[in-house]
């Protein structure tokens, strides 16, 4: 027996335990995606020099709803997988969709211990380092494909 | 509506490989930029974020509205093609109620944003009225995309 039978069998049964489980995990999950993306195209955005009325170490503030964000979505992620685990493992967008998240992480890490630390001293006229822009427009092009490719899962089938 | 989910568009979205996956893309990008954003701004509102400067919420707005473009154009295009289900459907009728409300708060802030928030120092200088409507717009954003999800299962 394969983990994701096993999965299947003793874990799935409970994601599925009420008619409405499903509709309304994807909804938490939209939910979740607003805030992670709605915080970071700001935060990102300011690293590409847009909205320097901003002063830059303040769009930290906004991380805590990004973390947020991305909580509320690993925790329904999680569910829909052990939901239907024969059906997201194969998924070639659900695997492409994986790939881009870790891509993020290990962009996200990079941020905070390259970047982070620099942008306190930051004024309205400061040039943006071009290792901070390529972050910015990389994490903007990887959330967007997280999202697409999360969006697309049932229709670009299996294998 | 009839007329409109017999058009060769209407056909093409239904049918085609790309058409409807796409268009479904197209339509949570510009979710996450709508409602991402204005979750932001009408949070920063009610008191959350405490460095973000008022004064930057109008232009966040403006960013916004690149999503509430998108989702027009492809929320548009998506109805055509069932359109006389749509119609007929509940949660998408609400779901475009609270759109529009939505839509309109954030129309009626802006200007407001821009001609005030300069004058803002801290939360208490907030005037009640924008908390009441940045409050009333979490909720048009939560009821649309509550709605709109469950659009597809009722």
């Amino acid at each position: 027996m394969s983990i994701l039978d096993w999965i299947a069998a003793n874990l799935g049964y409970y994601v599925y335990a009420f008619p409405w489980t499903w509709p309304i995990m994807e909804t938490i999950h939209f939910f979740g995606l607003c805030l992670l993306l709605g915080g970071l195209i700001i935060i990102d955005l300011r690293l590409l020099g847009v909205n320097r009325i901003i002063p830059a170490i303040t769009v930290h503030d906004l991380l805590p709803i990004v973390i947020f964000g991305f909580g509320i979505n690993l925790i329904t992620g999680v569910l829909f997988f052990v939901g239907d685990p024969h059906r997201y493992a194969p998924n070639i967008a659900f695997q492409l969709k994986m790939v881009l998240v870790v891509l993020a992480g290990l962009n996200a890490l990079y941020y905070q211990m390259n970047i982070a630390p620099e942008i306190d001293g930051w004024t309205e006229r400061t040039e943006i380092p071009m290792n901070a822009k390529l972050i910015g427009a990389t994490s903007l092009l990887l959330w967007f494909g997280v999202l697409s490719y999360g969006r697309l899962i049932p229709y670009m089938g299996t294998g | 509506m009839e007329w409109l989910e017999s058009s060769a568009f209407a056909e093409w979205v239904r049918t085609s490989f790309i058409g409807y996956p796409m268009l479904l893309t197209l339509h949570s990008v510009g979710m996450a930029i709508m409602v991402g954003i204005m979750f932001v701004v009408s949070l920063r509102l009610v008191g959350s974020f405490s460095r973000l400067p008022y004064v930057s919420l109008e232009k966040l707005i403006s960013i916004a509205w690149i999503g509430f473009v998108i989702n027009l154009i492809s929320g548009a295009a998506i109805f055509t093609s069932q359109a006389t289900f749509y119609v007929t459907s509940g949660p998408f009728l609400l779901k475009l109620a609270a759109v529009l409300v939505g839509a309109a708060l954030a129309g009626y802030m802006q200007p407001i944003l821009r001609r005030e928030a300069a004058d803002w120092v801290d939360s208490t200088s907030v005037p009640g009225n924008a908390r009441t409507l940045a409050i009333v717009s979490i909720v048009m954003w939560s009821v649309a995309i509550t709605t709109g999800r469950f659009t597809a299962y009722l």
